[in-house]
């Protein structure tokens, strides 16, 4: 004990001379500040977004309103949920992002678990294949698959998602099978020699042993995975045309949608799709992903920090 | 074990196979197959018709028409290429700076790293592109700012563009850095602490354990971080150019053969671009003990020393086989 404090003190004459202290401090300030700065630059779309969402339209013109709106006007939000079909829509979101996560999370938990764990022939080759098929834009290879896909004539549904993803080729699936690669590799290898030896055949060992070790990844794995198929807009109006419209999607033409609503209702003429209802409607579609981040933040962040300390 | 003729390894090497099966398919079918076919596309004329696809080999035409016949095209592309060159910096210079400062003892650590990468959860074109057209996304107060408007109206038009556009856009390109700041964090709480103790007491200032120690420790996640910012970049549903591919994908006039040409080009800038960057700052394996004759030479010696070792491992591995049996 005493020992310790010994060498501590030893440790701050060596490393901070006192006169330098108030230099300490002061960098300590500018760090907050920075935090503080870029923390706000980073969130000002957002809390302009929730600002502005409540606000009437005479707020909007109002040059004396620039944060807090004189009235929150909760309209707003009851009119972009039903331009959006809101809970019709989410249902479909969810679907649509879920169903294909929970696939390319399997099938990538199954190639990272090859590879982490046999050694086999052309292993490192094989690998290296499936890192760098992550540099491969999408646009090169979603033209044949629009053609495959009108052939199989799963074009316009969700199968056009799915199939891709149980081949493990879905979206970014490249970062999901080195994400298993690392977490199968910190399996010890004693513990699936024990079991051998015990008797239990491959299947079992993945099962029983590997799953239950890498579980944080597989939970990683599948958040990622959803939020990234939740967010694509670019592909899925490509093969789902207009019979699958996920939430991001429909903002796309949320100010058309708006206006063929108030056209079709005559009670609501002269109404505009003005910017606190598209700002009311961004923030119904962001505010899912927001609930699942703030409930599972602890998981996101750890998930990504464990590749990096076990990659390069 | 059960099975006793197969012996352990070449069991691994089929186990080992089987668990890559469906990846390898799917990598053939909606992978390898498909870039082979928009290659195969692009020398041609692809039009859909009621009847089906009407096929015409036009040779390089499509090619000729993406650079020289169509107005927009070389224009996108340039502007794409100077958008990413100043975009990448200003991520990993932002990442990395914000990852030291994380690697501090601060408190509210966690509040921070939460709220940086926040933005990869909800980022998202459509969302993008509203916050962008509400101008919520560019820098407040640039556009009245005198110093900046001079220079913009000093620069020629094209590199004034691609400022303004940076301006507009600034809050999002900030926006990338989410999953940079993460890798980069833990990288840098890596580094041996050691080596800073070390370099303190022969006189080094944090300045320069920055310039010697921290950065050549980063380097090769640097390197994966500048990779990964190009291609998320290029993907990212608001670039223009890949969205004039998906259109002129279903106009009558251009045709799938076209619209393959084109992505095809984009590949091969994607490619140099990335190609640019690792000239630039790519993964060396040297990188930590610096690019010395003398390291250099030290490695080598250590591979060469370790090689002898499995050699002879093995050797004593087979002798000891042959003796059992």
């Amino acid at each position: 004990m005493k020992k310790a404090g010994v060498r501590k003190s030893i440790h701050r004459t060596l490393k901070v001379p006192s006169r330098q202290g108030a230099v300490r401090l002061g960098g300590k300030v500018f760090l907050y500040a920075f935090l503080c700065v870029t923390g706000f630059v980073f969130l000002y779309p957002l809390l302009k977004m929730i600002s502005m969402s409540f606000m009437t339209a005479d707020d909007l013109v109002n040059p004396l309103v620039s944060w807090v709106p004189y009235g929150f006007e909760t309209a707003n939000f009851s009119r972009a949920m039903q331009v959006l079909g809101y809970w019709q829509t989410l249902w479909t979101t969810i679907y649509v992002s879920v169903l294909p996560a929970i696939l390319q999370t399997l099938v990538c938990a199954l190639t990272g678990y090859g590879i982490a764990r046999y050694k086999f022939k052309g292993k490192n080759l094989l690998f290296g294949l499936i890192l760098a098929t992550f540099i491969i834009p999408t646009q090169i290879t979603m033209i044949p698959q629009f053609l495959m896909y009108k052939n199989l004539g799963i074009l316009y549904s969700l199968k056009a998602y799915l199939l891709p993803a149980v081949f493990g080729q879905g979206m970014r699936s490249a970062i999901f099978v080195l994400i298993f690669v690392l977490f199968f590799q910190q399996m010890p290898v004693s513990l699936t020699e024990a079991a051998e030896i015990d008797g239990a055949n491959q299947i079992v060992i993945f099962m029983r042993i590997a799953v239950p070790v890498a579980k944080p990844g597989f939970l990683i794995s599948f958040l990622l995975s959803m939020v990234w198929y939740w967010n694509e807009t670019y592909l899925g109006s490509l093969y789902f045309g207009a019979s699958i419209k996920t939430l991001p999607m429909k903002l796309e033409n949320f100010v058309e949608a708006f206006n063929k609503l108030v056209s079709a209702s005559a009670a609501d003429t002269g109404a505009t799709a003005n910017e606190a209802i598209q700002m009311a409607g961004t923030f119904l579609i962001i505010l899912p992903l927001l609930i699942v981040y703030f409930c599972l933040q602890k998981q996101f962040i750890e998930g990504i920090e464990k590749t990096g300390i076990t990659g390069e | 074990m059960r099975k006793g003729k197969l012996s352990r390894s070449a069991r691994n090497n089929i186990r080992g196979w089987l668990c890559e099966v469906p990846w390898l398919i799917g990598f053939v079918v909606f992978t390898l197959y498909p870039i082979a076919n928009t290659m195969k596309m692009s020398f041609d004329s692809v039009v859909i018709s009621a009847t089906g696809l009407v096929t015409s080999p036009v040779g390089i035409e499509n090619y000729r028409k993406a650079f020289l016949g169509d107005v927009t095209f070389p224009k996108l592309l340039l502007s794409y290429v100077g958008e990413i060159v100043l975009q990448v910096p200003i991520v990993i210079v932002f990442s990395i700076i914000v990852a030291l400062i994380l690697s501090k003892e601060i408190k509210g650590k966690g509040i921070f790293r939460t709220l940086f990468f926040l933005p990869v959860i909800i980022i998202s074109g459509p969302i993008i592109q509203k916050f962008i057209d509400m101008g919520m996304m560019a820098i407040q107060g640039a556009d009245s700012n005198t110093i900046i408007m001079n220079v913009m109206e000093m620069l020629p038009d094209t590199a004034g563009g691609l400022l303004q556009t940076l301006l507009d856009s600034f809050v999002m390109t900030l926006w990338f850095s989410g999953v940079q700041i993460l890798l980069l964090l833990s990288a840098v709480q890596k580094v041996d602490r050691p080596m800073y103790e070390a370099a303190h007491i022969d006189g080094a200032s944090n300045w320069e354990c920055f310039w010697k120690i921290t950065l050549p420790n980063l380097r090769n996640m640097i390197a994966i971080c500048i990779i990964y910012t190009i291609v998320t970049i290029s993907t990212f549903d608001t670039n223009k150019v890949i969205t004039a591919i998906r259109d002129n994908m279903f106009q009558v006039s251009l045709g799938l053969g076209y619209a393959s040409a084109q992505a095809w080009v984009y590949f091969v800038v994607l490619l140099l671009v990335i190609g640019f960057f690792m000239l630039l700052y790519g993964p060396r394996k040297e990188a930590i003990y610096g690019n010395t004759k003398a390291a250099k030479l030290e490695l080598k010696r250590a591979r060469k020393l370790k090689k002898a070792q499995e050699r002879n491992l093995k050797k004593l591995y087979r002798e000891s086989r042959r003796y059992r049996e």
